[in-house]
């Protein structure tokens, strides 16, 4: 632990526990990187719902098409578990419910009106928050819509309100592409409501909570928080993964090991919720990879807003948009709200050259992190990545390229292998639980087979959920 | 450059126009394998992304393919022009260049034609698209053979090697041994005579030993003696000594090391661990021959000189490096290096019958690879397990 007592000096961390430094992964360096300014991107007239932003959910609606709703009012729940409320994060009416394949809701739209009624969660209470007791905790959070933002591993679902997890994991900065950064956060943020939140899901769980920070940078408006412990990370992406957190931190060993996480950001909303019973659905989000240089900056954004609204200025058709980082968001439509969980708007440029005998040019012009490609002999790294699959689908042929990417204590070609061969018992021996595919998301980006890796963990994920 | 560019639209605008053909419902859908593979052999592929993560990697097989290509093409060129030296090497280079070209050249060919027809029948019956392996097993089979051998053996080589070896276990990516490695196989147990013997290297009647057969032809005296009348450790890292086409030259397959090793594709740690292991079972083999006063000439060869014969440096190179039919862990390929570098000089000094012991040595850690692999996950296993036992 040697490691630790060098990071404290450096840093002055008086309370910081572990020092992550993890030297596997990439940070990819792209063109389009959102400036520092921070804007406000007002919605439109719409706001909408996705209710398959969140994996596993059966949403029961509440409302029907023309009812009037207030911001907060909840709009569905969980069948699985019915006290989980998903909210309207605006006031107005719903003006569409769009319903896909085998009924399921693809979004609901809500026309939002002038006068912003909101529904005030908890009354004057904020006097003693400290006597709160659990339930009550639990049901304000439930009610408020603000659940949704504690995700559990394994799986990375909705935690379940009644399984208390062993430790909560704060996020602070993400490593992956075009991610928004902490200090612009920080400036933005009531450090008192952090406090707050922190303490209420302390007060909540009883479980130990962790907050790893990125080491390169001060951030002295964490360092007195109380009832949590800071821990420094340093690396690559994705050296700022949860994923990777919790597996040095608090690892999990099976399948009911749960782990809670949350963003820095949704633990502010949880505090401001208590003190003053408003929820909060703004978030801060960043824009990225667009070629108007004045798109890419951090915004903030009501929950919900539609990409359009976002992008006012005409973004080039031959732009893909990727709600999410370029590595592990989905693909998105104009039309559509920014994911739940996403922070980040990427646009990727969707045309694929076709070059005349392409495996065999010197790629002076190729971003590759083999040094199979000229350009990777000259320092400077080409950064204009387009949607270029670069070659096609083939067998697995184990280079040991995608061991370079991830920082899991996994072997990940003999995990992809396991769950090809759908063997339980050896992806649990291996370690399904500790994975999300965003961690596999730079193994996924360098292999030579280009598999579908992310979705491979994904149903592996799946397999074990079901039959585990 | 503006016509080579109309050529090129030329040649794409005639692909896109017969695509149609060759996709589903197409009169030619069965053989759209044959579509695939010429168009993305011409032009780099059209594919997007479907799902994260959007953006890719520019490497991909044919690139990582034909860098082992590239790697094996100093030993090819070396191989050629030995095989003109052997034949007459009074000439200039251009000239014994040209003198070998004749012999290697249909070699090469019917290696590519045999093993192509395959694969290509294959990906149609199974419906899957060519996998560019096979450009590799295609150049790396007549790089082992020696250059007497008759052009019919060389198919029914490449035929087995490609389907018992590699085919019938789903194609490249699922086969345990190395293709090109079972064709030599099989030709060396089913036509000894045209593989090793006494007659290994005749071209126009002319018949000379290996250094290895050299070494190992005589009980009661020791290998440097055997060799010294016809060899010395220079002409056999040169490579101007009979011996399989690609495998002479240790100087050319260096090169070749160098460049796989820099482009990261072969593996640094099976290269290591074949010669680390090859030295120290050598030393082995040196120091217990001496104290029992063996009778048998390999046992006193000294580890520079098994580098430098036979079939070590090419098979450990190319051969041994093989990611599939290889160890897939870290740890694993540098225990498979070490049994492949320990078996190589076991097999050459104790069983006098084989003396070239890198084929059987290699294909032997095939065979041992999947097992090697199963312990080091044990290992992992038992290592994870203990993280939590706290």
């Amino acid at each position: 632990m040697g490691k630790v007592d060098l990071c404290k000096e450096k840093i002055g961390w008086g309370k910081s526990k572990m020092y992550l430094e993890s030297n596997k992964g990439h940070n990819i360096t792209l063109n389009g990187q959102p400036s520092m300014e921070l804007d406000e991107a007002k919605a439109g007239s719409i706001i909408k719902l996705h209710p398959l932003d969140f994996p596993g959910i059966k949403p029961k609606l509440l409302i029907s098409k023309g009812e009037a709703v207030l911001k907060g009012q909840p709009i569905y729940f969980d069948k699985n578990n019915p006290d989980i409320m998903f909210t309207a994060f605006a006031a107005g009416t719903i003006s569409n419910i769009v319903y896909g394949n085998k009924r399921s809701i693809q979004s609901i739209e809500i026309k939002i009106r002038d006068n912003q009624d909101e529904i005030n969660f908890i009354k004057n209470e904020s006097s003693k928050l400290k006597d709160l007791e659990k339930e009550k905790i639990q049901n304000i959070i439930c009610t408020s819509g603000l659940w949704p933002c504690i995700r559990r591993r394994p799986f990375s679902k909705i935690a379940i309100p009644d399984k208390k997890p062993n430790s909560i994991f704060i996020t602070t900065q993400s490593t992956a592409p075009y991610a928004p950064r902490l200090k612009v956060i920080l400036d933005f943020i009531n450090i008192e409501e952090l406090q707050v939140g922190i303490n209420m899901l302390s007060q909540l769980t009883n479980a130990p909570l962790n907050m790893v920070i990125p080491d390169h940078e001060q951030y002295p408006l964490l360092k007195n928080l109380a009832n949590i412990t800071l821990h420094t990370f340093a690396g690559p992406h994705p050296a700022g993964n949860v994923g990777y957190h919790i597996s040095k931190i608090a690892p999990i060993a099976n399948k009911d090991d749960h782990i809670w996480y949350i963003s820095l950001e949704d633990t502010v909303s949880i505090g401001k919720l208590f003190l003053t019973g408003e929820a909060n659905y703004n978030k801060i989000i960043t824009v990225g990879g667009s070629s108007s240089g004045n798109d890419n900056k951090h915004l903030v954004v009501t929950r919900g807003v539609v990409i359009s609204d976002i992008l006012k200025n005409n973004i080039n058709l031959e732009y893909r948009i990727i709600s999410g980082d370029i590595l592990s968001g989905s693909t998105a439509k104009r039309d559509q709200a920014i994911g739940f969980y996403h922070n980040t708007i990427s646009l990727v440029p969707d045309v694929v050259k076709r070059e005349f005998i392409g495996w065999l040019r010197p790629g002076l012009n190729k971003y590759s992190l083999s040094r199979t490609f000229l350009s990777s002999m000259i320092s400077k790294r080409p950064k204009n990545l387009s949607t270029a699959m670069n070659g096609g689908t083939r067998t697995i042929i184990p280079l040991g390229l995608i061991e370079k990417m991830s920082n899991l204590d996994i072997m990940p070609t003999m995990l992809l292998k396991s769950i090809i061969a759908r063997d339980i018992e050896m992806m649990e021996a291996l370690g399904i639980y500790e994975c999300s595919p965003e961690d596999f998301s730079l193994c996924a980006f360098i292999d030579i087979s280009k598999i579908d890796i992310m979705s491979i963990v994904q149903e592996g994920l799946e397999y074990a959920e079901k039959d585990g | 450059m503006l016509r080579r560019m109309d050529s090129m639209q030329f040649i794409r605008n005639m692909l896109d126009k017969i695509e149609p053909n060759f996709l589903k419902n197409g009169k030619f859908a069965k053989y759209y394998p044959i579509y695939e593979a010429t168009d993305t052999f011409l032009f780099s592929t059209a594919k997007k992304t479907q799902s994260g993560p959007y953006i890719r990697d520019a490497i991909d097989i044919k690139r990582v393919m034909f860098f082992v290509i590239i790697a094996m093409f100093p030993a090819l060129c070396f191989g050629i022009y030995n095989v003109g030296y052997q034949k007459d090497s009074s000439g200039t280079i251009l000239e014994t260049f040209l003198l070998g070209l004749p012999i290697v050249l249909p070699i090469i060919i019917v290696s590519y034609s045999v093993g192509g027809l395959w694969e290509l029948l294959f990906s149609i019956v199974r419906k899957h698209e060519i996998n560019e392996g096979f450009l590799v097993t295609g150049m790396l089979i007549p790089l082992i053979m020696p250059p007497t051998i008759p052009l019919w053996m060389v198919a029914i080589g490449t035929t087995f090697g490609i389907v018992i070896g590699k085919e019938i276990f789903g194609g490249t990516g699922y086969n345990i041994f190395n293709p090109a490695l079972l064709a030599r196989a099989f030709i060396f147990f089913a036509y000894p005579v045209s593989m090793s013997g006494d007659k290994v290297w005749a071209v126009d009647g002319i018949a000379q030993a290996t250094p290895l057969l050299a070494a190992s032809s005589e009980q009661g005296t020791k290998a440097l003696d055997l060799l010294a009348d016809q060899f010395n450790w220079y002409n056999m890292f040169y490579g101007t000594i009979p011996g399989s086409i690609g495998e002479t030259s240790v100087i050319a397959i260096l090169i070749g090391a160098a460049f796989l090793l820099m482009t990261g594709i072969g593996s640094w740690r099976i290269m290591l661990g074949a010669v680390i292991g090859m030295i120290l079972t050598a030393y082995f083999t040196n120091y217990f021959a001496t104290a029992i006063n063996s009778d048998n000439p390999m046992m006193f060869l000294p580890p520079h000189y098994h580098f430098v014969m036979g079939g070590f440096a090419f098979g450990m190179v190319f051969m041994a490096t093989d990611p599939v039919s290889a160890s897939q862990t870290d740890r694993g390929r540098w225990i498979y290096g070490l049994l492949i570098g320990f078996m190589c000089v076991i097999i050459r000094s104790i069983n006098p019958a084989y003396p070239e012991g890198m084929m059987l040595s290699i294909l032997l850690a095939n065979a041992f690879s999947p097992l090697i692999d199963y312990f080091v996950l044990k290992a992992h296993i038992r290592k994870r397990k203990s993280r939590f036992a706290a």
